[in-house]
């Protein structure tokens, strides 16, 4: 493939793409860390909610791994849960009482923490870019892209005939700021906090502390997937199994 | 008679299978930024390059399955551990593609 062979000055490679993704990766890097500094400690919730959810816990561990014990033991168990007096018909039949709301303040702190620390450095640093290296390529992808792209990955470059691979140094950063995340894994380990993508998916982590909206709810539905879960014998042929081996 | 349903009944170490998880990621990452580079240093370009991510992700699955000796139900709970993440990668491989493609071709 034929393309516009055009010659950058080599003082770009030095001056503006390398700075470019050193920036972005210290950045993640500062992010995470703050993160972890300006974070709420871990909540703990009341000592209902903690009790509710360690109920559900157990129900939820029953109903997985219920299959490894004597027949018995289950049913005893799967009555001490649903029965008459057990703790999840309990707690499905209480109206639903206090919605823990002075709980979600802390709640909706965290999340907006959480959503302006990563969003703001990267609307500054943009800024920045789009500021200080404006006007001239920075680079180009190796692959070919249709003209609708030359909008958004040339701003501020007015050349019409140019080929949409060029790309300025604004576009540069984003590629950065996208292709960092697996890095950031590598560097920092799970649970990082630079990680954007996942940063959105823990808005409700139901740990130990997690909230529960409707509590009765999910005491309703936990009940009654315990009612439905028969018990299988997982180990009745353990003894062939044991002398095939 | 042979309990059928054998597959439901295994019990899963969760740190294991957490560290496994791990560990594909971490491969998954690592060889998709080096093939980036790779791609970026020869100068393939277009079709060519991701021609080269899809070769580079096959071999990687191959690998993998060997490391697991073709054991992968041992390893994870399921095949469909394989399916997440190749987006992420897929970004990766584009950094380094661009990036190494810029350092050495446009000069």
């Amino acid at each position: 493939m034929i393309r516009d062979a055009i010659t950058l000055d080599p003082q770009i490679r030095y001056w503006v793409i390398a700075p470019i993704l050193i920036i972005t990766f210290l950045f993640g890097l500062i992010r995470h860390y703050l993160m972890i500094i300006l974070k709420n400690g871990p909540s703990q919730g009341s000592l209902e909610s903690v009790k509710t959810m360690q109920t559900l816990r157990r129900s939820a561990l029953l109903r997985e791994n219920g299959h490894f014990l004597p027949a018995n033991s289950f049913e005893i168990r799967k009555r001490h849960l649903i029965g008459e007096q057990g703790a999840l018909t309990i707690g499905k039949d209480t109206e639903g009482a206090v919605k823990n709301p002075m709980q979600d303040p802390s709640m909706m702190g965290d999340q907006l923490k959480g959503q302006m620390t990563n969003m703001l450095p990267m609307i500054v640093i943009g800024g920045w870019v789009s500021y200080a290296f404006s006007g001239f390529l920075a680079a180009r992808v190796p692959f070919p892209l249709t003209l609708r792209f030359k909008q958004l990955m040339q701003r501020g470059i007015e050349l019409s005939s140019l080929d949409a691979s060029w790309i300025s140094s604004m576009s540069w950063y984003f590629i950065g700021a996208f292709g960092m995340r697996g890095v950031y894994e590598l560097v920092l380990g799970e649970d990082n906090q630079a990680d954007q993508a996942r940063a959105m998916q823990q808005q409700m982590p139901g740990g130990v502390g997690g909230q529960i909206q409707d509590e009765q709810k999910a005491y309703k539905a936990e009940w009654e997937a315990l009612k439905i879960t028969n018990y299988k014998n997982a180990l009745e042929n353990v003894e062939k199994m044991l002398l095939q081996t | 008679m042979e309990s059928s349903d054998k597959k439901s009944a295994r019990f899963i170490s969760q740190p294991a299978l957490r560290k496994n998880l791990l560990v594909n990621q971490h491969s998954m990452t690592l060889t998709t930024g080096l093939a980036g580079a790779t791609a970026g240093i020869i100068g393939l370009t277009g079709w060519s390059g991701f021609a080269f991510f899809f070769v580079s992700a096959f071999v990687l699955v191959a690998l993998l399955q060997i490391k697991a000796g073709f054991n992968w139900e041992a390893y994870f709970p399921s095949y469909k551990v394989l399916l997440g993440g190749w987006v992420t990668a897929f970004k990766t491989y584009i950094l380094f593609w661009t990036f190494l493609y810029g350092m050495i071709h446009i000069y």
